[in-house]
């Protein structure tokens, strides 16, 4: 009897502690569907995963299958790490069942082909209390420009939700890319880019991305977004939805799915009518440019050094059908990249339903696929980890800021001149 | 160990520890693995809800979650990197500094202990019980220090087996390259094969090679290679040989330390030396996928310059040989046979790109005259006078280093020149800067102060031939009409025959 091929499986966790569970039940169903494949399941964490994905890719050690952060799909191409699915996609058309902002990622436009599957979306959002909103006499609309967002977080400050108000804002203050998607959608706002149109050069060290910079890293140093205090670096999610440090939260739909199911998606039995009821959800405050927000997520690839590619490609489009793209989002809140599978999750019409929408569809943007931003994205969260450290130590200020823009940006361009 | 467990739990606990243990010495399966499958053997083994191990990470200077595992939930990956410091780095810091030989901690719920060996700090191994919320015993503490134990020499034992396995497949490599390098002395194939090993074979993200130029004092880029593949010319790139000039020429600088050292983050400069002289600098970098340049790199990207450098040198050497015998010893033209050879390049060449260039010939007229009435000396210094005019007018390369115009000495008093790219209009322009630029000319011999004409012919490719032949024997032609219509003129293929060839001015 033929033994079975066994596919080497990396990913990153998604949801926190129940990835392995997650990815093992979608495992689980494949092997039973698939005697010959045998699947080897590893779970990198996301600081980790942009080294070791490169290292294995260098020494051709790659697995077979692998998770990679959407904005990472065009480095790996330019180095020759990823194996072309143009066929195998056009003769499933697959191109038409993603929505445009997530297929982007998964394919080098000027060469048409493909080389990635999208695996869940996230789009950033602005969470709040509604409680405490209302004791203010607040609504989503005070929160919805810069000037606004900052007058309210000034009256939320000085307000006393009854104790156990850590903060105004929750933020990340881990060092990693979620930082450099954190802080887009303000440069965006603020008329800014990371890079310069023609993608040769940074941009973030000029007047109007600092701008945005500056507007959101003074929400920290104004102890607004308070990280001070904190003994070990951070994601907002649990201290909003869960202990209520805060009033407000920045943070995807996958957080809002993990800890208050059904706030989103009504079809999922929710945890309590009264908790959902509690929490608001708007868009970014719109800037002197306008209204942004960034969508991310996960592609699914495939190695060029693969020998098994067949079987990982039975296997990825399994994890990308539509029932997977479903189950993925129930249980850990990663959106459908699929046109159909998000169409029929979010058939309502809530005032989140609404929010979620417009932001995916409409305000939601990513980054210019070029082959190095994989090293890009690296230094930029170097960058913001700095600030970080320096609002802690109370470093920061604006000539700190400039003058670490300067460095960051010098190291990018010799990214660049590759 | 035998106060806290029963002899009976002892033995199974001891057989699945033998079985962990054995996973770490087959060799063919790597740590990941290993730990992966090690973590299931604790829970397995003990009755802990998680477990997680933590190694060391230099680079980060911080501990990082590598492997994790739930009962339950199989394998699990939290986004932990705590970072190593002396105060307030939490008890997993504290254990693995050794403040602590381990702790018990959130009322007994936590468990941390080290992973070392009596050399070497590698992680720490840490357990809970907060899902089920009971305490841990001192027995289960007693089997999970088996287990760190054990982890502890077992993960020393992948690393250096790893890392001998790695030296040694660098030194194959490495002799590999060297025989590369060998295998031509072409100065262009020894850089590639330079470059190439930097990337492909030592695995570094761009390598980037600067050669110094003793004349100017400069040191000048050569060429850039990196992951994609992607070589090209740095030749833009030039600085002079100065200290503060940037840390490129610094390195240059720098004596008495081992080059290995020289580093400055992730970038590593590597002086490339031929007994105690400095011929340029190899520049290696890890910046596009920060992963911090280890001992070993440094070690590698060491041998490879040495041999490099020797290379290197050999091939200019060589390279120098061979200019001497395609130049002309008196006026350091090229020689007739080159000029044949470079000739065939350009036809090729303007035939695939579908190009034009020229060819003219030039004679010094009434040249026989010089020798007979001032001496050959005086002759042999109109020569190198005119020589030195042609090139001050012409270009050697364009900036991507491919060779534009060419200029040869082709017998007694003639001299061809080959203007890559030129028409006729281009051509007739730049012959009447050089036959201006010769009548403004004077050439200073014994005392006496001679001035001198020349007369010139052009074909134009491939309007008046398309081989070497045909372009030589039209040139020829208007050469040859230009003398007998006058000379101190030029005189294109089209306009032979006409009445006054000047009038073409």
């Amino acid at each position: 009897m033929k033994s079975p091929v066994s596919l080497k499986f990396w990913v990153m966790p998604m949801g926190g502690v129940d990835t392995g569970r997650i990815a093992g039940n979608e495992i689980e169903e494949f092997e039973k569907a698939h005697p010959g494949i045998k699947i080897d399941l590893s779970i990198i964490p996301w600081t980790q995963a942009w080294k070791r994905i490169i290292l294995a890719a260098k020494t051709r050690q790659l697995p077979d299958i692998f998770q990679i952060g959407n904005t990472w799909t065009k480095t790996l191409t330019s180095i020759n790490a990823l194996a072309d699915l143009t066929t195998e996609a056009s003769e499933e058309r697959l191109k038409n069942k993603f929505h445009p902002v997530s297929w982007t990622t998964c394919e080098d436009e000027t060469a048409r082909r493909v080389y990635a599957l999208p695996w869940g979306a996230e789009t950033r959002m602005l969470f709040y209390r509604k409680d405490i909103f209302k004791k203010l006499n607040l609504s989503a609309a005070d929160i919805s420009t810069w000037e606004l967002f900052e007058r309210t977080c000034s009256a939320l400050r000085g307000h006393d939700s009854g104790g156990g108000l850590a903060g105004v804002l929750g933020v990340s203050d881990i060092k990693d890319q979620g930082l450099v998607h954190d802080v887009a959608p303000w440069i965006w706002s603020s008329g800014g880019d990371y890079l310069s149109k023609d993608g040769l050069s940074a941009a973030f060290d000029k007047e109007e991305a600092l701008r945005g910079i500056k507007f959101y890293f003074d929400l920290m140093n104004r102890d607004y977004a308070p990280v001070r205090e904190r003994k070990f670096p951070a994601y907002p999610g649990h201290d909003f939805f869960i202990t209520g440090k805060y009033a407000m939260c920045i943070s995807g739909a996958f957080v809002a799915a993990d800890y208050i199911p059904g706030f989103f998606d009504s079809s999922v039995k929710p945890v309590s009518p009264e908790i959902i009821s509690k929490f608001g959800v708007t868009y970014l405050p719109a800037g002197p440019a306008g209204c942004f927000s960034f969508v991310g997520g996960s592609n699914l690839v495939i190695s060029n050094y693969s020998t098994n590619k067949h079987e990982a490609w039975l296997f990825m489009k399994y994890l990308t059908s539509n029932e997977s793209q479903i189950s993925l989002y129930r249980s850990i809140g990663m959106l459908p990249a699929g046109i159909e599978p998000f169409a029929s999750l979010f058939r309502g019409d809530t005032e989140q339903e609404k929010v979620l929408k417009q932001t995916y569809g409409e305000y939601g943007r990513s980054y210019r696929q070029i082959d190095f931003w994989g090293g890009v994205e690296f230094i930029i969260a170097e960058f913001f980890g700095n600030l970080i450290e320096a609002v802690k130590t109370r470093k920061y200020d604006d000539r700190y800021l400039a003058s670490e823009a300067r460095r960051s940006a010098a190291q990018v361009n010799y990214i660049l001149s590759l | 160990m035998e106060e806290n467990i029963g002899r009976e739990r002892l033995q199974d606990h001891l057989k699945v520890l033998q079985e962990a243990v054995r996973a770490f010495f087959q060799l063919e399966t790597g740590l990941d693995e290993t730990l992966k499958a090690g973590l299931k053997s604790i829970l397995g083994d003990i009755d802990f809800d998680a477990v997680y191990i933590f190694l060391y990470e230099e680079a980060s200077n911080s501990l990082e979650c590598y492997q994790a595992r739930m009962k339950g939930k199989g394998i699990i990956a939290g986004e932990s990197r705590i970072p190593v410091k002396e105060a307030g780095g939490g008890p997993l810091v504290d254990v693995f500094l050794g403040k602590d030989a381990s702790l018990v901690w959130d009322e007994g719920l936590q468990i941390c202990l080290p992973l070392h060996t009596a050399d070497d700090k590698l992680g720490v191994l840490m357990a809970d019980k907060l899902a089920s919320k009971k305490k841990i015993t001192p027995e289960e503490k007693d089997m999970l220090g088996d287990y760190a134990r054990e982890f502890s020499r077992g993960i020393r034992h992948v690393k250096v087996f790893h890392a001998n396995l790695q030296k040694i497949g660098m030194l194959l490599a490495l002799s590999k390259i060297s025989e590369a390098m060998a295998s031509s002395l072409e100065l262009s194939h020894v850089l590639s094969v330079i470059l190439k090993s930097a990337i492909e074979v030592l695995h570094f993200d761009r390598a980037k090679l600067y050669l110094i130029d003793k004349d100017k004092k400069i040191l000048k880029g050569v060429a850039s290679a990196d992951i994609r593949k992607v070589t090209r010319p740095i030749e833009m790139e030039q600085y002079r040989i100065e200290k503060g000039v940037n840390t490129i020429v610094d390195s240059l600088f720098e004596e008495g330390v081992p080059a290995a050292q020289r580093t400055e983050s992730m970038f590593l400069y590597v002086p490339l030396m031929v007994k105690n002289a400095k011929i340029g600098v190899l520049v290696v970098d890890n910046v596009f996928s920060q992963q911090p340049i280890t001992k070993d790199d440094r070690e590698s990207i060491d041998i490879l310059a040495n041999q490099a450098a020797i290379t290197i040198e050999k091939a200019r050497l060589y390279e120098e040989v061979k200019e001497l015998s395609i130049r002309d010893s008196l006026t350091g033209l090229y020689v007739h046979n080159f000029l044949l050879t470079r000739l065939d390049e350009e036809v090729k060449r303007a035939a695939r790109m579908k190009e034009k260039f020229s060819l003219t010939i030039i004679d010094i007229d009434g040249f026989k005259r010089y020798n007979d009435v001032y001496g050959h000396q005086a002759g042999d210094e109109i020569i190198v006078s005119l020589a030195g005019i042609l090139n001050q007018h012409i270009r050697s390369f364009d900036v991507k280093g491919r060779p534009l115009d060419a200029i040869g000495r082709y017998g007694g008093d003639e001299f061809v020149l080959l203007l890559a790219g030129a028409d006729a209009s281009t051509a007739l322009g730049v012959a009447k800067r050089l036959r201006d630029a010769v009548k403004a000319k004077e050439v200073k011999t014994d005392g006496k102060s001679l001035s001198f004409t020349v007369s010139m012919g052009i074909a134009v490719y491939p309007d008046d031939g398309t081989t070497q032949q045909q372009l030589f024997k039209k040139a020829d032609e208007a050469l040859y009409w230009a003398k007998q219509h006058g000379k101190d003129q030029v005189c294109l293929v089209k306009d032979i025959g006409k009445k006054d060839p000047r009038e073409i001015f």
